[in-house]
């Protein structure tokens, strides 16, 4: 019977899901892994895939987290601490990674590297929801973690990406001129003193506890950190990402799925915005529209957008920021979606990977459920280097 | 209309309930230990103001009901006549604003309204 399970397999995805959560539910980690990795080739856009991807690496993970928590409850092993920390990391348990972090602080407060991966979290965090107090955080604990060590460079790197990120000129070209004494001849440091070079005037007055203020007022930063020099590789990956992102989501306005799309990165820059430009008309090129007629829809597309704060970029930033501050306030977790229902049809604004995306649909038949799903299983894809662009 | 919203809460083991103005004033709430009423309220007048502000923005006025989902529970408000009516779950996937306890609610605040307003 298993074999013709495997068989059948690679050919839908229900076959792949249930390979998979059998070889699960056995004990069987390897072959679990190794079938979620074949069906993840066939259907990249599959989330249920990939949740039960992590829920394997997780149950393997298990066994040496237990060991390296019995290690930090008997000596509070310092080495301990940083591994299970990069080991909630790996299967993507950042609120435990945040907690061990925390209690790593409070067994060693004398020590910089606690301080270090807070910082490092909290700066993560901040550029994904532009709230003021995660930039609090992660300036006082990446400071903390600079004066423990006058030669680390990590701290003082992290502390100039949120400098140049929020705008502060001024103490950047002083986390600039520390990094010059520690080491100006490092091939790693070099392009980021380049970058501190450009940018403003080393003596303007700048109060860091206002402009993190700004950033969460305004809901953007002041430079984006894919602008930030050691950022390169990362940067590559999401213009390929992005890329295809544009192509799908004008394909979606065209294909009648929604009457606009607007996806802004996690940091509040719009990335696309498509809407439908006119009615449906005949056209010399004509589209498979859903209803099986061949007609055309004449789509606008923005990528080079004007910052807009009306229209439905507006609406986006306005969900994305007040929700997630106040679904904090009640410790719901972080956002997922928003769905908005009137005689406007179905507004619905959400995250997927690392954008923010709202869809409209004029007509009022339909789920926004059902109408996100749709969105978000073709996003989902792009944004994790699936084909289903 | 407390107790309407007692109901709810018993109903579908929402964390707490409460009826709202269209200007965020509130009108009447229910609410279990632990959840902070006067957060609550607000929460529902930020979503009243600032989506609502948001969705004028764009052209989309008169919103009829919204739900929220994140990773740990979902909030639902729908509009009950001149009010709107504000849940607060925990995280149960098959309640959503169209459930027949919410819609129940929401026509019943709608009747006690009516009735004050003519008693008034």
């Amino acid at each position: 019977m298993g074999r013709i399970t495997d068989l059948f397999a690679s050919r839908s995805l229900e076959a792949a899901l249930k390979r998979a959560r059998q070889r699960l539910a056995a004990g069987d980690f390897d072959n679990a892994l190794r079938a979620v990795d074949a069906g993840l080739e066939k259907f990249p856009e599959a989330e249920a895939l990939r949740e039960i991807q992590l829920t394997i690496r997780r149950v393997q993970a298990r066994s040496g987290m237990q060991d390296l928590k019995r290690r930090i409850a008997e000596s509070k092993n310092a080495l301990a601490f940083e591994e299970l920390i990069k080991l909630y990391y790996e299967v993507d348990m950042l609120e435990e990674a945040r907690r061990t972090a925390r209690a790593y602080h409070e067994a060693h407060p004398d020590k910089d590297s606690p301080h270090l991966l807070l910082g490092e979290m909290y700066l993560q965090t901040f550029f994904e929801d532009l709230q003021a107090r995660d930039a609090h955080m992660a300036h006082d604990h990446l400071l903390r973690a600079a004066r423990l060590n006058q030669s680390a460079v990590k701290p003082r790197l992290l502390l100039a990406e949120l400098y140049y990120c929020v705008g502060a000129a001024k103490a950047l070209h002083v986390v600039g001129r520390a990094l010059e004494r520690i080491n100006s001849e490092d091939d790693a440091i070099l392009p980021v003193l380049e970058a501190i070079a450009a940018v403003g005037d080393p003596n303007a007055t700048d109060s860091v506890d206002g402009l993190f203020a700004k950033v969460e007022v305004d809901g953007k930063l002041s430079r984006e950190p894919t602008a930030w020099p050691l950022r390169n590789r990362r940067n590559r990956d999401a213009q390929l990402r992005e890329e295809r992102t544009m192509t799908l989501v004008q394909r979606m306005v065209r294909d009648s799925i929604a009457d606009e799309i607007v996806v802004l990165r996690r940091n509040g820059t719009p990335l696309v915005h498509a809407q439908l430009e006119a009615q449906e008309s005949d056209s010399a090129e004509p589209t498979e529209a859903p209803s099986g007629g061949k007609r055309r829809r004449r789509v606008s597309l923005h990528t080079e957008m004007v910052d807009e704060a009306s229209g439905l970029v507006g609406v986006v930033r306005t969900v994305a920021r007040t929700i997630s501050q106040q679904a904090r306030e009640f410790d719901l977790g972080a956002f997922k979606r928003c769905a908005i229902e009137g005689p406007f049809g179905h507004v619905v604004v959400g995250r997927v990977s690392n954008v923010i995306t709202g869809v409209h649909r004029a007509s009022r038949s339909g789920e926004s459920t059902r109408l996100w799903e749709r969105v978000a299983v073709k996003l989902d894809g792009a944004t994790h280097g699936g084909s289903s662009a | 209309m407390k107790e309407i919203l007692h109901e709810l809460n018993e109903t579908i083991a929402s964390r707490g309930a409460i009826v709202v103005t269209n200007d965020g004033m509130l009108i009447a709430a229910d609410v279990r230990e632990g959840i902070d009423l006067d957060r609550l309220s607000a929460l529902g007048a930020a979503i009243l103001s600032e989506i609502g502000k948001s969705l004028q923005g764009a052209g989309l006025h008169e919103f009829s009901q919204i739900e929220i989902t994140t990773e740990q529970g979902k909030l639902i408000l729908v509009e009950a006549g001149p009010t709107y009516l504000l849940v607060l779950l925990g995280a149960r996937l098959e309640i959503g604003p169209g459930s027949i306890e919410i819609r129940s609610a929401a026509n019943r605040i709608v009747k006690a309204t009516e009735f004050a307003a003519s008693e008034g």
